[in-house]
């Protein structure tokens, strides 16, 4: 998506003969400069906060590393076991109960893993990098 | 265990490939779309091509989100109209704008806006790229008496219906399942620009040569717009056919 306008410029000079200064291509330039690092800040803000609400806002010195491996915080086993190996629990939504297939998820980010106590919304562990698919192919009954 | 670990660590990197490989070609057919589009411009200007765009668009996302109309809630429809609406303008004003300034110029301005929702979710260090952002668009536009006041301004319309589109598609992603929401925004807008097409084309007849371009402009973008977020939706909610 970041490329668009430099793809925009380029098509329209070869398909509309446009011609583009210099100075054009520097500003396509910096507007693209700017939208990939807000890009980047964005996803990264999105990741941190994420990581905060799964660890209950204990963070400790291993949250790079454990960012870096995408693994929630080993401090908190709980926490790291349902990120890797989801419990049972997972597949109750908070609303509208278990569901029967995943059609009927009435929406994935919004359902909940209890462990231990704590409560991790799905969202997060996507956030965290697991796949949506895992989570949804996981929440049926029967599965493993 | 260990296997469940391994799966959840690989997903992601394939899925990020993929999902960068779905975002340039998106992009490219996106752009090329509006260059075919604005080929057509001499013959039926750019209104009529985005009422003809608009129509292809909806025939192609009713056909591909399938959406259940008569099941909506009201809850459900106020973002869809909304969405539709947005959806309307934004065309509108980019290929207006396209008319005037150019694709190059008027793309990068109407990307001001996903780059504003970028900002808006930063927070911090958001201030460097909207320095950024902002010396890029002075360069871009270098205000002089000769510079198109009003093919910027459009640019800028659609770059603010493009934010708008951003947050308001969110809100029907979560209202509406899968593409459904989507789907019908663009049926609608499709619908709303049936007595303006009739109108343009009235007046302006067209080419079958023209008529093709505008179409194939609809074609390319409805197939890129409908945003890549959309398509993971679709593929974590596949559009259920049996459950009622």
């Amino acid at each position: 998506m970041s490329v668009s306008p430099v793809f925009a410029a380029g098509i329209g000079a070869v398909v509309l003969g446009e011609t583009l200064a210099p100075l054009d291509w520097l500003g396509i330039g910096l507007v693209v400069t700017a939208n990939s690092v807000a890009v980047f800040l964005a996803s990264r803000a999105r990741r941190r906060a994420a990581f905060r609400r799964a660890a209950g806002g204990r963070i400790g010195s291993d949250e790079r590393a454990a960012r870096r491996n995408k693994v929630l915080p080993q401090r908190d086993p709980g926490i790291h076991r349902s990120a890797g190996h989801l419990p049972e629990r997972l597949c109750g939504a908070h609303r509208g109960g278990m569901p029967r297939r995943r059609s009927d998820v009435p929406d994935l980010d919004d359902l909940v893993a209890y462990r231990g106590g704590l409560v991790v919304l799905v969202r997060d562990l996507v956030d965290l990098g697991m796949h949506r698919d895992t989570i949804a192919y996981r929440c049926r009954p029967g599965g493993p | 265990m260990d296997t469940d670990i391994r799966s959840t660590r690989e997903a992601p990197t394939t899925s990020r490939a993929a999902g960068i490989a779905l975002m340039l070609s998106s992009s490219l057919s996106s752009q090329s779309g509006a260059a075919v589009g604005a080929l057509a411009f001499d013959v039926i200007g750019p209104v009529g091509v985005v009422a003809v765009r608009q129509w292809v668009a909806g025939a192609v996302l009713l056909a591909i989100g399938r959406p259940r109309l008569r099941s909506f809630t009201r809850r459900q429809w106020w973002p869809v109209l909304a969405l539709a609406a947005v959806f309307a303008i934004m065309n509108v004003s980019l290929y207006a704008a396209i008319d005037r300034i150019g694709l190059g110029l008027a793309v990068t301005l109407e990307f001001l806006g996903p780059l504003a929702v970028a900002l808006a979710g930063a927070r911090r260090h958001a201030l460097g790229c909207v320095v950024l952002a902002a010396a890029g668009v002075v360069v871009l536009t270098r205000p002089q008496p000769s510079s198109d006041y009003i093919g910027i301004g459009l640019a800028l319309l659609a770059a603010l219906c493009w934010a708008t589109y951003i947050l308001l598609n969110r809100t029907v992603g979560r209202r509406a399942p899968g593409l459904e929401g989507s789907a019908a925004a663009g049926a609608v807008s499709g619908l709303v620009y049936v007595p303006i097409g009739i109108a343009v084309l009235v007046a302006h007849p067209p080419t079958p040569g023209a008529l093709a371009c505008a179409a194939a402009a609809g074609l390319l973008s409805s197939l890129s717009r409908s945003s890549p977020t959309c398509w993971r939706c679709a593929a974590s909610h596949p559009t259920s056919s049996g459950s009622s």
